[in-house]
């Protein structure tokens, strides 16, 4: 079967304290991770089915907790954190932070920057050893708010840009596309934050003191 | 996501493959980026939009208009919830006899609906589709991890149980969402408000050339989904 021509692109462009565009690396993303993958395909059914078929669906979330989707039967011990079924996968901009993610390195859904290179992206939680927002500084995750379609596609562009607040110089690595996702019994709002993409940024890129990088992810969905 | 492929067969009374159509997938459809792009915020910020059931009638993401999804729920689902011990299960992949003008703009298969849901009032009756089987028989309940990336395919077995030959021109992936209207507008009795499924076709794609099921012939429809890894 060939190989579909569709995609996923990261553009990354950094920026000086006077806001010229000093570096712009543009490269096809590599890596929906299987969390993303496990996501969806429990999304597609009833907590009722599920139960029904005895299947467990295992994710994890951007600290590496685990959630386990079990349907409306008994979760197993083991399963700290269960989940009837799976509802929303690309929660984006939740009201409040979510108690686990309240004294995380980062806690809200977006781009999120890592300082180390994932040895395999694909499997990764989010991005390998998370950058705090107190050494960069998020900007406003933005998301897409209406349809845009291309001669290449639907085109979903997320942005996010970070800045430098510190004296040093920082090393980004790897990043990670991240999400909210929700299911029942989770009240309405609630959400754990997972990554959907992550990648390793080759070769890592250096943000100066007061430098800001921007990282965008643009999807095409065929047409 | 992004990419998907489908391939339809069609196996005479003893089995036999008599047609085989593979490619890529044309379509994903205008009125599942607008179910997508409403999933992204919360429940006071998420815009309007107007989506179309399979069936032409207009439903609306946001809580302004009804009937209403509010924040879309499980826009993947062929197995919509209506309740914690009750599901409804449907068919996936949906046969239309014409080709659709625009498919990423169509609301599901065009021409006549052949195949869909497992009503007796169509050409074809769904063939090993099975409610107790995990995931109905019609997936591989994870992803796969193949060269291409995670994979999901979704496949349908029709049977032309009409003693007609049918002739399928167009295909569509269909996941339902359930809206809400208030008391009284669909007849059912509700003391505050109604729920109602809502199929809508995710992927719409016009065959190369129609094919011809003949009756007691077998036809099966798949789309697989790809992640890029």
């Amino acid at each position: 079967m060939p190989k579909p021509k569709v995609g996923v692109t990261l553009r990354i462009e950094v920026r000086d304290d006077k806001g010229r565009v000093v570096k712009v690396i543009e490269t096809p993303s590599r890596s929906f991770t299987q969390n993303f993958a496990t996501l969806l395909a429990a999304s597609m059914w009833s907590g009722y089915s599920i139960a029904r078929w005895h299947t467990i669906y295992n994710v994890y979330d951007v600290m590496g907790n685990q959630v386990c989707v079990v349907g409306s039967a008994s979760p197993p011990p083991y399963c700290q954190s269960p989940l009837e079924d799976v509802g929303i996968l690309f929660y984006s901009e939740p009201q409040y932070i979510a108690p686990p993610y309240q004294s995380y390195t980062i806690y809200m859904p977006g781009i999120w920057p890592g300082s180390s290179f994932c040895p395999d992206p694909k499997y990764a939680y989010g991005p390998c050893s998370p950058i705090s927002t107190s050494v960069l500084s998020p900007g406003l995750f933005s998301f897409p708010s209406s349809p845009n379609y291309t001669a290449s596609g639907w085109q979903m562009t997320y942005s996010q840009t970070w800045t430098n607040v510190t004296g040093s110089p920082v090393v980004v690595s790897s990043v990670a596309l991240v999400f909210g996702a929700s299911g029942n019994p989770l009240a309405p709002n609630y959400y754990f934050l997972y990554a959907a993409i992550v990648d390793n940024v080759t070769p890592a890129v250096v943000i100066n003191p007061g430098y800001s990088v921007t990282f965008t992810y643009t999807l095409l969905y065929a047409v | 996501m992004l990419a998907a492929r489908y391939r339809v067969e069609v196996r005479d009374k003893e089995g036999k493959l008599v047609t085989v159509i593979e490619d890529d997938s044309k379509s994903f459809t205008m009125n599942f980026i607008k179910l997508l792009i409403a999933s992204h915020y919360n429940r006071n910020d998420v815009p309007t939009f107007a989506v179309y059931n399979v069936a032409g009638s207009p439903f609306y993401t946001g809580y302004v208009q009804t009937p209403y999804v509010g924040v879309p729920w499980q826009i993947f689902s062929m197995n919509p919830a209506l309740g914690f011990f009750y599901s409804i299960a449907l068919p996936p992949i949906w046969l239309g006899t014409s080709p659709c003008a625009n498919p990423a703009l169509a609301n599901g298969p065009c021409g006549s609906l052949v195949a869909c849901c497992t009503s007796r009032n169509f050409p074809f009756s769904p063939y090993n589709f099975s409610l107790s089987a995990p995931c109905h028989g019609v997936t591989s309940c994870s992803p796969s991890l193949t060269e291409e990336g995670w994979t999901i395919t979704i496949t349908n077995q029709w049977l032309n149980v009409s003693g007609s030959p049918v002739t399928v021109a167009s295909m569509a992936l269909v996941f339902t969402v359930i809206a809400t209207a208030p008391a009284g507008t669909y007849g059912t009795y509700q003391e505050s408000a109604e729920y109602i499924l809502e199929p809508y076709a995710a992927i719409v794609d016009n065959l190369p050339s129609p094919v011809t099921v003949w009756p007691g012939f077998l036809i099966t429809a798949s789309y697989t989904i790809y992640f890029p890894v």
